[in-house]
């Protein structure tokens, strides 16, 4: 017959052990309601979505170039080398508000960060895409295309976004 | 009921061994204390210091760790470094076990306040999330009941009070509280994997394995890591529609490997595999999966089989002890700690007949092993060929072959037998000892 204390010792376990799995399948389930639904709202408790999309032959694997123009009529790549930071921080800041229009308040703060690593005053950021192609053989260059452009016309102005569909 | 809360019971709190809990605690420490001691992990900590506060996010636990100073702290880059030298140094002392279970809450809680830190400028990833939680298990569990400076400690203590040698087989030590962390782990991973096949099929049907999804995931992750292994292999259409499948009942059938033990000699591999396969050609940081693994390994069941395959000989290494002095009873409870496949015999010296032709004087000044061939060996040259039989300490043995070991080791040896003699038995044992 186990002691009082082994008996707590399971009980409090059981709360751990029911607690654990059960959030953790409603965040794999995304069963989430309102606020909780983002993600990462109960991290580490997470749900496990990335690369289910379906994608299919014919279609452009983008591959981005950012480019950015300065008052003085320079233009300047922006890579995650030349911002300092790594691949993430880049996408948020420079190629999400091209996709997301509820990301675009993201593109000031990176150009901020990069203005001042570079000591330059920006003025237009352009998104270029040259995809690769899939095919059953492989991929293949596709068309370049300009995706987006963001403009100011002043280095305080709000930015003006011309995006492709 | 009671029935339902019997079958609770019996899957959760069956006494397991602790040396399974132990092993899990070895690897997923070691490889998440690897992980966050890294030079770029810290250089990414720095990184997001510099990004402005339109870019700060923080995560609800995050908040909820930096509550006490305030709900909406942003910690610095000195707070951050602080953390990080601390928790470094719970993750150092949970992997050897000193203080074992203060050392991993501490270790767990300041993973998750790092961890989280770096995913609140927008971005966040999946790697990490079953390693926190994994360690916050084994914070709250026996996990130092076995292979840990505390079990040992423990031992020290009992043989201590009892005043003599207490024999015991580390593989067989077991806990009611010992196999709950790992079914949880084990589950935690099932439903992370459920997660993954039912996105899939939910956001594409079968179509998901169509080869040009997987392709078109290898070849974009190969451009942005320039992995040119991943950008080869993605144009490879059969095998990628081979390689789809696969993954999809993987992800699709993983609680088998919790409902059907046996099937974890296909799912662990395959998975280890799976993991390692995306890191190499997508770039994808999922090894600390592969060191989670552990939790689903028959570490004793494995050890049994090589003790039984390797170990417990006929003819073996006797090793003579004074049975009378703490120091000797201490010493010999480490040997055997290690000696995992039973290769050693521990006889003390005060039941060594005359007929063994062995001095008594030199038996109580320092420890003798007699091999099977029929030689002898004492002091520091005994313990140094036993740990041939000893393969836990086998990363020992170059270092007592260096040079000049042969005649450092004995000094240090013979300073420790009379410091034995004069500190350390002045107890009741070593008041017969000296006498």
């Amino acid at each position: 017959m186990p002691g009082f204390s082994d008996r707590l010792g399971r009980w409090i376990v059981s709360v751990v052990i029911l607690v654990v799995l059960a959030v953790q399948a409603i965040a794999a389930l995304a069963l989430t309601p309102g606020p909780v639904e983002k993600p990462p709202f109960l991290w580490p408790f997470l749900n496990y979505p990335m690369y289910s999309a379906p994608h299919y032959e014919g279609e452009g694997i983008p591959r981005f170039e950012v480019v950015a123009t300065t008052s003085d009529g320079r233009e300047i790549e922006v890579t995650k080398e030349n911002l300092g930071t790594d691949f993430w921080i880049f996408r948020n800041a420079f190629l999400l508000p091209f996709e997301q229009q509820g990301m675009r308040d993201e593109l000031e703060p990176g150009v901020g960060l990069f203005e001042r690593r570079h000591g330059v005053s920006v003025v237009e950021v352009r998104l270029e895409d040259r995809p690769l192609v899939l095919t059953r053989d492989g991929t293949e260059d596709g068309p370049s295309e300009v995706r987006g452009v963001a403009r100011r016309t002043s280095p305080d102005g709000p930015w003006e976004w011309e995006v492709s569909p | 009921m009671s029935k339902l809360f019997d079958a609770w019971r019996k899957y959760w709190f069956t006494p397991a061994p602790l040396l399974d809990l132990a092993v899990a605690r070895i690897t997923i420490v070691g490889f998440q204390l690897w992980w966050i001691a890294r030079p770029p992990y810290h250089g990414a900590l720095l990184a997001r210091t510099e990004l402005s506060d339109a870019l700060y996010d923080p995560l609800p636990i995050l908040h909820a760790l930096v509550a006490p100073v305030g709900w909406s702290y942003r910690p610095g880059a000195e707070v951050l470094e602080v953390v990080l030298i601390l928790t470094v140094a719970a993750g150092a002392l949970g992997l050897i076990g000193l203080f074992t279970n203060a050392a991993l809450l501490v270790f767990a809680l300041g993973c998750a306040f790092l961890q989280s830190f770096l995913y609140s400028f927008g971005d966040f990833h999946h790697p990490e999330a079953v390693l926190i939680l994994a360690l916050g298990l084994l914070a709250l569990s026996p996990s130092g009941g076995a292979l840990s400076v505390d079990d040992l400690r423990r031992r020290f203590r009992r043989a201590r009070e009892a005043g003599r040698f207490l024999d015991f087989d580390l593989k067989r030590a077991e806990s009611a509280f010992a196999g709950w962390p790992l079914k949880v782990t084990g589950w935690v991973f099932v439903l992370i994997y459920a997660s993954g096949a039912y996105f899939k099929l939910r956001n594409a049907g079968i179509d998901w394995a169509n080869g040009y999804t997987l392709s078109y995931r290898m070849m974009e992750d190969a451009l942005r890591w320039d992995i040119p292994l991943g950008a080869w292999l993605s144009a490879h259409h059969v095998l990628m529609v081979g390689l789809s499948w696969m993954s999809l009942v993987f992800e699709a059938t993983f609680a088998l490997a919790m409902l059907v033990p046996i099937t974890r000699w296909v799912f662990v591999p395959l998975g280890a595999s799976f993991h390692l396969g995306i890191y190499f050609t997508m770039g994808a940081t999922f090894q600390g999966y592969v060191a989670a693994y552990s939790v689903f390994v028959p570490w004793r069941a494995g050890l049994e089989r090589l003790a039984r395959r390797f170990g417990r000989p006929e003819r073996r290494p006797v090793v003579l002890y004074d049975a009378a002095c703490p120091l000797c009873v201490r010493s010999v409870t480490f040997l055997r700690y290690w000696d995992w496949l039973e290769r050693l015999k521990l006889k003390p010296l005060q039941e060594v007949g005359q007929e063994e032709d062995l001095d008594p004087d030199a038996l109580r000044r320092e420890m003798h092993v007699v091999f099977p061939d029929g030689s002898v060996e004492r002091g520091f040259f005994g313990f140094r060929r036993l740990l041939r039989e000893l393969p836990p300490l086998w990363w020992l043995r170059p270092i007592f072959h260096l040079p000049g070991a042969s005649s450092l080791g004995p000094r240090i040896y013979a300073s420790m037998a009379r410091r034995r003699r004069r500190i350390l038995c002045d107890g009741e044992g070593c008041a017969v000892h000296d006498s």
